[in-house]
């Protein structure tokens, strides 16, 4: 049961009021009698017809109020909603594709049908059993078929568009499954029906509820591409009117650094281009209209595409091997300094550090890679130079096709704590650490002090940690609009907040630091995107004809029974009144 | 109250009061007593003791046993009949005025005693005896005692008990005892002293019939025609019908009460005549003379 005009339950402070005119003093005329004596006695009696009298007078109050209870739910004009033919066990589809983030008079597509369906829930019988799914590029069982209505509504409340396109067939191949699993059960699709044709309709009985209209307006964002100091947007209108909208393009800091408008025809689509915009690690495009319907595909993250060639800073006495090794690497810019010449300054001017026999007082706030560190050194622990008969890798990402079969190492220091890489006979020999939230790879030995540089694991491992340093190796973060946070130890910490999000949080659109054992990266996470058009449609095509759908469920006003109670309680009220009198 | 009574006094005139024996008199008067004394009721023989009149020998037990015997008859005396009246505010009530009735009750059962030469002392009060009537006998007291009627007033706040203890104090013993009241207030006590002070106790309860079948409902608020004090009731059918069993079960109480003291009682409604009424119930008290 649902309310249309709620606010009218304010009217149920009418109820106190009774009561309060209840117990108020009667007016009363003055009787004298010879001797109240009797009549005080009334009050110890405790005889059938005084009962009767108190329990008709605190039934006039109940009636009161119980009419006054009933006028103020009728004004509230309840509606109840009723689908017809429906049996006591069904399966709800709610399509979440962003179709249904459309919002309508009143709501977001998602949200009427919620709405709808949060009113069959409530309206159902106590032993009647809904099914949930959420219909998105994957069919997703919400709620199995359940009784409590609670559950329910707390599995609706957690339905929200995360896909670009329903998969309609998946899911009523689903729908199906759990309808027969039954013994039959009523397949109820809600959903705007923005799909082309599907396969067949289910074997059970099928009823679709369309949601919203056929007028959308819709600019959307199709794509944002931050290169450098570039940002393209591409601007789409996939709805049915013309469209005008500003594009606001802002920094990382939140700060616009950008805006245009753009006014487009339904169904065309203009690239804006900015140029020499403020550098940025990412840039956020926003869409304003007043008359756009859908918010979802109005902003869009992009992360800064950098190509420009990395600084590296060998800082080294002279290491011939490193030096080659480094030339491996055409987008690395490779300086060399001895480490007497190494001044903090230089921290600020490179992007990654490689270090031989060196340490400085204070580590760049960089990645780091180090061999043969000094001992003792202020930054990690190590142990004194020992000879090395026995070498093993360990299972690390960095070591990846690093084959050190062959690799023998004579001398070296042991590392203490990290992520271990390299393991000997005399404890760990290199390890990767975190320092200043940048990684710091560790190897205890000196290039030279084996035959590494030799091997064909020398440059292997001088790319799989150079590859790490730049970014490049990090394969892509599979985080999707809408995808619950994953947990364990991986965390999630949207860009400028301290705290990770918690998880199982539906992600939202922004530009997130992903944590994981294997690095950090950031990622941007954006609503689906999808050109086609969002104009509802009343029916669905099949291969075996249409099928017609309801406007919605059939909501049944109770306004004249709930008048006709109340009538009916006033004339039981007016009799219990004249009962005694 | 305007008096005077119109009451048909001379059906009444050929009635005594029943007693139960055991009365004390002061006076020869038409009640047979369980004492030797010169009425012609015999009692008993015993033998003849010089000094005795020789007239009271039985002559025709000498003839057979040759022995003198002498006859005793039983002694005659009258009894005191003390009237009590409530006088409070309480009994000032009803389109048949209770006060006025129960003085008219009063007075018929004063005149049913006067004409038994039985001594008749009325007193009316509200919680001491206010009025006195001292014991007057003889059919010539009548208009006296209609004259101490017609000037009782009824008012101010009632108290039967204190009344019936202030009362106790002027009788003595084994004399009757009538009381009159509506007895809405405290009246065990009062009672059991009449009974102490070994009275053959009559009790009368008035109650009007305005009283037993109050004619209004709704809110109101009674207020107390002694006292004052008010109370607010919604009445309705079903509070009346309580009202009408509270008043019954203060009827029963009273009737029981007197029933287990061995006291005659008897409901009166004051829209009968004093005199009918009377004769409704002269079978249980009255007996011809």
């Amino acid at each position: 049961m649902t309310l249309l005009t709620p606010l009218a339950l304010l009217a149920g402070l009418a109820i106190p009021a009774i009561i309060l005119l209840y117990m108020l003093k009667k007016r009363t005329r003055p009787q004298t009698v010879s001797s109240i004596m009797l009549w005080l006695r009334l009050e110890r009696l405790n005889i059938p017809a005084l009962r009767l009298s108190r329990l008709l007078r605190s039934l006039l109050l109940a009636l009161q109020i119980l009419v006054a209870l009933v006028l103020v739910l009728a004004l509230a004009r309840p509606v109840v909603t009723v689908i017809g033919g429906v049996s006591r066990t069904s399966v709800i589809i709610i399509d979440t594709s962003m179709s249904m983030a459309v919002a309508e008079k009143g709501g977001t597509r998602l949200e009427l049908a919620k709405d709808q369906v949060r009113a069959m829930i409530r309206g159902k019988a106590p032993g009647d059993r809904l099914a949930l799914i959420a219909m998105g590029e994957e069919a997703v069982v919400v709620s199995g078929f359940n009784v409590n209505a609670a559950t329910l509504l707390q599995a609706l409340d957690r339905i929200q568009v995360d896909s670009a396109r329903a998969n309609l067939d998946a899911a009523l191949a689903l729908a199906e499954n759990m309808a027969k699993a039954e013994g039959g059960a009523h397949v109820i699709l809600f959903s705007a029906g923005c799909f082309s044709s599907f396969a067949r309709l289910p074997e059970a009985d099928f009823s679709f509820v369309a949601v919203g209209g056929a007028e959308v307006g819709n600019l959307l964002l199709e794509d944002v591409v931050a290169d450098g100091e570039q940002v393209y947007v591409s601007v789409y209108n996939n709805g049915t009117r013309p469209l005008a909208a500003q594009v606001e393009v802002r920094d990382a800091a939140g700060v616009p650094v950008g805006r245009r408008g753009v006014e487009l025809p339904p169904g065309e689509r203009k690239v804006l281009v900015w140029r020499n915009l403020p550098q940025s690690s990412w840039y956020k495009a926003v869409l304003i209209s007043a008359d756009d319907q859908v918010a979802l595909d109005n902003e869009f993250y992009a992360l800064t595409r950098s190509d420009r060639p990395r600084r590296l800073l060998l800082v080294s006495a002279g290491n011939l091997f490193l030096e080659r090794g480094l030339l491996l690497f055409p987008r690395l810019t490779v300086s060399r300094v001895a480490p007497e010449a190494y001044t903090p300054e230089m921290a600020e001017l490179y992007d990654v550090f490689v270090l031989d026999g060196f340490l400085p007082g204070e580590l760049p706030a960089a990645p780091v890679l180090v061999f043969d560190p000094p001992h003792p050194n202020p930054h990690f622990g190590t142990g004194p130079p020992v000879q090395i008969s026995a070498l093993r890798p360990l299972p690390h990402p960095l070591m990846t096709y690093a084959d050190f079969s062959e690799v023998s190492i004579g001398f070296g220091k042991t590392v203490v704590g990290g992520s271990g890489l390299l393991e000997s006979d005399r404890g760990l020999l290199a390890s990767e650490y975190q320092q200043q939230g940048c990684p710091l790879v560790v190897f205890g030995f000196a290039v030279q002090a084996g035959d590494l540089p030799l091997r064909p694991a020398f440059p292997i491992l001088l790319r799989n940690i150079l590859e790490r340093f730049t970014g490049h190796s990090q394969p892509p973060v599979p985080l999707k609009f809408g995808q619950a946070v994953p947990g364990g130890d991986v965390s999630l910490l949207p860009a400028g907040a301290s705290e990770p999000l918690t998880a199982g949080t539906r992600l939202r659109a922004g530009v997130y630091v992903y944590r994981s054992p294997e690095g950090e990266q950031t990622v941007a996470v954006n609503a689906p995107v999808v050109t086609d058009s969002l104009a509802a449609r009343r029916e669905l095509e099949t291969a075996a004809g249409s099928v017609a759908g309801t406007l919605s469920v059939a909501k049944t006003p109770l306004l004249w029974p709930l008048l006709l109670v109340a009538l009916v309680l006033v004339a039981l009220e007016w009799g219990v009144d004249n009962y005694g009198s | 109250m305007a008096l005077p009574f119109d009451l048909d006094l001379k059906r009444l005139d050929r009635l005594i009061l029943r007693h139960k024996g055991g009365l004390t008199g002061s006076n020869a008067g038409k009640r047979l007593t369980n004492k030797y004394g010169s009425s012609l009721e015999f009692a008993d023989y015993r033998p003849y003791l010089p000094g005795d009149d020789i007239r009271r020998i039985d002559w025709s037990l000498y003839g057979r046993s040759r022995r003198l015997y002498t006859r005793l008859n039983r002694g005659e005396l009258d009894a005191t009949v003390n009237i009590a009246v409530d006088g409070s505010a309480s009994m000032d009530w009803g389109e048949h005025n209770k006060g006025y009735r129960s003085l008219g009750l009063a007075l018929a059962l004063g005149y049913i005693s006067l004409r038994a030469y039985d001594r008749v002392a009325v007193a009316v009060g509200t919680k001491a005896v206010d009025s006195f009537l001292p014991p007057v006998h003889g059919r010539g007291a009548v208009p006296r005692l209609i004259s101490f009627l017609e000037k009782q007033r009824f008012g101010h706040e009632g108290d039967l008990n204190a009344l019936l203890l202030s009362l106790g104090r002027l009788l003595r013993p084994l004399q009757f005892t009538v009381v009159i009241s509506d007895f809405l207030s405290p009246w065990q006590r009062g009672l059991e002293k009449l009974l102490a002070a070994r009275q053959q106790v009559l009790v009368f309860h008035v109650i009007s019939p305005d009283e037993l079948e109050p004619g209004w409902l709704g809110s109101v608020t009674l207020v107390d025609s002694e006292t004052g004090a008010k109370k607010d009731i919604d009445l309705d059918q079903f509070t009346l019908a309580a009202y009408r069993e509270s008043v019954n079960r203060h009827a029963a109480e009273i009737k029981g009460f007197c029933l287990s003291r061995g006291i005659a009682c008897f409901q009166y409604n004051p829209a009968d005549n004093p005199v009918d009424f009377l004769g409704k119930i002269a079978p249980a008290i009255l007996k011809p003379v």
